[in-house]
């Protein structure tokens, strides 16, 4: 049982937790404004990650310092997406259902393309670089400098977002989309406007989490599915387009991850993952947090 | 079996098709009966599929599963049971497996439910995966499998009856049913359709065919590994295929896994990568501007023609 | 004899009481209006007898059997249809396609032949939708989609109707073809029928008695005139319209 009190499980545990929180967050904003079900989401995080790759190994830049270039090179691949595809899907669609079901199918596509055009570009073998991998030992916990910078750069991203989103006209207008569509509509919102704005902070956080990531880990053109499932349990598990809820499901879901690892083994790791993905769809689909969806 | 009748156009190419794919062999040789295999598995693979979630619009993205289950049967009981069992026995398991999971799984229903069947997938991808590690097998080899024109013959078997069992459904009574799941579940069951138990019926009739599918691809390639059997782009390959030739009837599968497999024997040998990223576009395109499919594309030149 | 029998059914959301103790009994043959304001429980009523939800006391009985916790497509080949306040058409079938399978699957438990298609396009022209039989009931008008709802529900070959608001929104002119339609076709199936309507006028002149819903709570019954001129009913039902 001491291993449970180690505190260098804790610190692990917080780096998975803030950066699965920071993930779903990109997830929750698309789906809670448009009911869009982006399964291409953690391809998004591998653009990011790739991103960061190409800045160090190129031109020596850190990623933390570029990380504003590469939120903005994600966010431009979501407002893209966003007025090719999804502003005519949103549109033109009349059910709810509809939607949801074309969006799977059409990020589904995307997300094949978008892993292989990477593959196509990068070749599929996996990538890694060194960065601020200097190990400091803090009361008696050994981190590298990368994973601490990880965390703080994740919780600092997490509280500027739920920040934005509670105090400015904008963060407003989002809120209020999540709550009902029709009503964001006749009380003025421009929802395309929001809906954009949606897709671009999604997108540019999801970017920001792959940079991260990039720092500490091996990088690959398929590296982002797994991050999707946990995206989506995240997400279930804090209910669906509840934000705070889906932060607290990030940081439960980085300690269960991290400590039934320890307590069994890492070969377990996708069991687990998919297993309280499948369990969690199969007994609460409206999540621990959420309030059972209508209709 | 007027309904039946009514159908051959439908069933006259079944036939052509069937017949090219016995004459391959004889005529084409090694190569080009590596082709039909192809496409045999691939119109029995769509069917089946859109025998549950084309007819019901319950999406699955997780049919692989049905597929590994199936290929693991037989590769499991490789020379201790004979094959004219074993690749059956693939089918049962498979079928078995989605009536156990029919239950729980079908009670979840929407984007939910399509989600959860690719988690489902992959769950027992990675299951399996640990069991074989356990084992000591991280892949095994199958020597003396049967060669790839008896493969074929089998495979066009499967082919037909995957294909005649999504032409029964879509004209029988119980077709309707499932037409009537589709439009809206509530107003089904209160017409007096046990949405349920239908659900269940066609979900696992679904499973069954995949299975031997499966099978037989794994004497196909003699050789088994996990993530290449459970291979995700299986799901996605199937769903592409029915959504290219347009998911609501027996037609759409032909002309999906058709274009699809053309596509692939000009692209896939060369550039694998390309081949996919058209599948991703052309599945994008499809649901964007043709959400009926080439089967509704060609049926609308049809009509403008005649006019 | 009593063909339906509500027996003391009470029904809780959480903590909110949506029914409480309501009993009654419909006789063959009759035509029951069930009034009362939005939220009186009067769709959740019908829910309970119909299937798609479960009393949490009480029971309803059917031609004497006890019918509680059965399926809605169990208790529909018993001999129950209901329609939805709110339409539920296979919006991407045809009018007649809608019928079909109601015709398939309901108590007549027919195989697909030409013969069900012909008895589709009979009902269809009872309800006066038969030059209609061609279109997707999704691009119907409301009116023709809840003259759709009832040939569906006259489709499962049913001993009892239950119509919810079939009448709601239809332009006085169709309100009163659709009271000629529930006519006949009651006559013409010898059907019994409870009836839901916030059109006040039609469901007086359509029952032959009347239950009043309020709160959950079963607050009166009897003759159309004599429910009109009920002390209670005006505070509580037409008191409130006039607010």
């Amino acid at each position: 049982m001491d291993i449970l009190f180690s505190p260098q499980l804790l610190f692990s545990a917080l780096v998975l937790g803030a950066l699965y929180a920071l993930i779903a967050l990109g997830l929750n904003l698309v789906y809670g404004t448009m009911r869009l079900l982006n399964i291409a989401h953690g391809d998004l995080v591998m653009i990011g990650a790739y991103a960061a790759f190409w800045l160090f190994t190129l031109t020596g830049i850190s990623p933390l310092i570029g990380l504003p270039v590469i939120a903005v090179l994600t966010a431009g691949v979501g407002v893209a997406l966003y007025s090719v595809l999804f502003r005519g899907q949103l549109e033109g669609t009349q059910s709810v259902a509809q939607l949801e079901a074309n969006s799977l199918l059409l990020f589904f596509g995307i997300s094949v393309v978008l892993q292989n055009v990477m593959a196509l570009a990068f070749t599929a073998s996996p990538r890694a670089y060194r960065h601020l991998d200097d190990v400091y030992h803090v009361a008696g916990v050994a981190m590298t400098g990368n994973r601490v910078a990880t965390l703080l750069i994740a919780v600092l991203v997490l509280a500027g977002v739920v920040i934005f989103l509670k105090s400015t006209i904008y963060g407003l207008a989002v809120t209020a989309l999540i709550q009902s569509r029709d009503a964001a509509k006749v009380v003025g919102i421009n929802v395309s406007q929001v809906q954009v704005g949606s897709f671009a902070l999604g997108f540019g956080v999801a970017g920001i989490a792959g940079a991260l990531i990039s720092m500490a880990e091996q990088i690959s053109p398929f590296m982002g599915f797994p991050f999707t499932i946990a995206a989506f349990v995240v997400i279930i598990l804090g209910g669906l387009g509840n934000i705070a809820g889906g932060i607290i499901a990030g940081v439960l879901l980085g300690f269960i991850e991290i400590y039934a690892v320890a307590l069994t083994s890492a070969t377990y790791r996708s069991i687990l993952l998919y297993g309280i993905f499948v369990g969690v769809l199969l007994i609460r689909p409206q999540g621990l947090f959420g309030k059972t969806r209508g209709g | 079996m007027k309904e039946i009748t009514r159908n051959w156009p439908f069933l006259g190419c079944l036939l052509v098709l069937a017949g090219a794919g016995i004459a391959t062999p004889h005529l084409f040789g090694a190569y080009w009966t590596l082709v039909a295999l192809n496409l045999a598995m691939w119109i029995a693979l769509t069917q089946s599929w859109t025998l549950f979630s084309g007819m019901t619009g319950y999406i699955s993205l997780g049919h692989v599963v049905f597929y590994g289950i199936g290929a693991y049967v037989v590769v499991a009981t490789f020379k201790t049971v004979p094959l004219w069992i074993s690749v059956p026995m693939g089918g049962v398991v498979a079928a078995l497996f989605a009536l156990i999971v029919a239950l729980p799984v079908l009670r979840v229903r929407g984007p939910y439910f399509v989600i959860l069947t690719f988690g489902v997938a992959e769950l027992v991808k990675f299951i399996i995966l640990n069991i074989e590690t356990g084992l000591g097998k991280s892949s095994r080899l199958l020597f003396g499998a049967p060669g790839a024109q008896t493969l074929l013959y089998v495979m066009i078997c499967l082919a037909i009856a995957a294909s005649g069992l999504t032409l029964f459904a879509k004209v029988s009574r119980f077709g309707r049913g499932l037409t009537a799941i589709r439009e809206d579940e509530t107003a089904a069951e209160t017409v007096g359709i046990p949405v349920a138990r239908y659900k269940v019926i066609a979900f696992a009739a679904s499973a069954a065919i995949p299975g031997m599918v499966g099978g037989l691809m794994a004497l196909r390639s003699t050789y088994f590994e996990v993530l290449q059997v459970f291979n995700p782009i299986v799901s996605f390959t199937i769903v592409t295929m029915a959504i290219i030739g347009g998911s609501g009837d027996a037609r759409g599968p032909l002309f999906g896994a058709a274009f699809m497999v053309g596509l692939s024997e000009l692209l896939w040998a060369n550039a694998p990568r390309l081949y996919m990223i058209l599948l991703g576009l052309f599945l994008v395109g499809f649901v964007v501007f043709a959400p009926s499919g080439l089967v509704g594309l060609l049926a609308r030149r049809g009509r403008e023609t005649s006019a | 004899m009593s063909l339906l029998i509500a027996d003391g059914i009470g029904k809780s959301f959480g903590g909110l009481r949506a029914l409480a103790g309501v009993s009654f009994a419909v006789d063959e043959g009759e035509i029951v209006g069930l009034m009362g304001a939005n939220g009186a429980g009067k769709t959740t009523l019908f829910s309970i007898i119909a299937g798609h939800q479960r009393a949490s006391e009480g029971a309803i009985r059917f031609k004497g059997a006890s019918i509680s916790g059965l399926r809605p497509d169990q208790v529909c080949r018993l001999g129950i249809a209901r329609t939805f306040q709110i339409v539920r058409p296979f919006a991407g079938l045809s009018a007649r396609d809608n019928v079909e399978t109601a015709l398939l699957f309901g108590g007549a438990q027919q195989s697909a032949s030409a013969k069900v298609s012909d008895r589709a396009m009979e009902i269809l022209e009872e309800v006066g939708l038969v030059d209609q039989w061609q279109k997707p009931a999704g691009a119907m008008t409301l009116s023709g989609r809840k003259r759709l709802e009832v040939a569906r529900a006259l489709g499962t070959a049913p001993e009892l109707l239950l119509l919810d608001e079939v009448m709601a929104g239809l332009t006085p002119a169709e309100v009163a073809e659709m009271l000629e339609t529930l006519r006949s076709v009651k006559r013409g199936y010898n059907l019994t029928i409870v009836i839901i309507e916030h059109v006040v006028r039609a469901l007086v002149e359509l029952s032959d008695r009347i239950i009043v819903l309020h709160h959950g709570e079963l607050i009166a019954e009897g003759a159309p005139a004599d429910i009109a001129k009920d002390k209670s009913v005006r505070a509580v039902y037409f008191g409130e319209e006039d607010a």
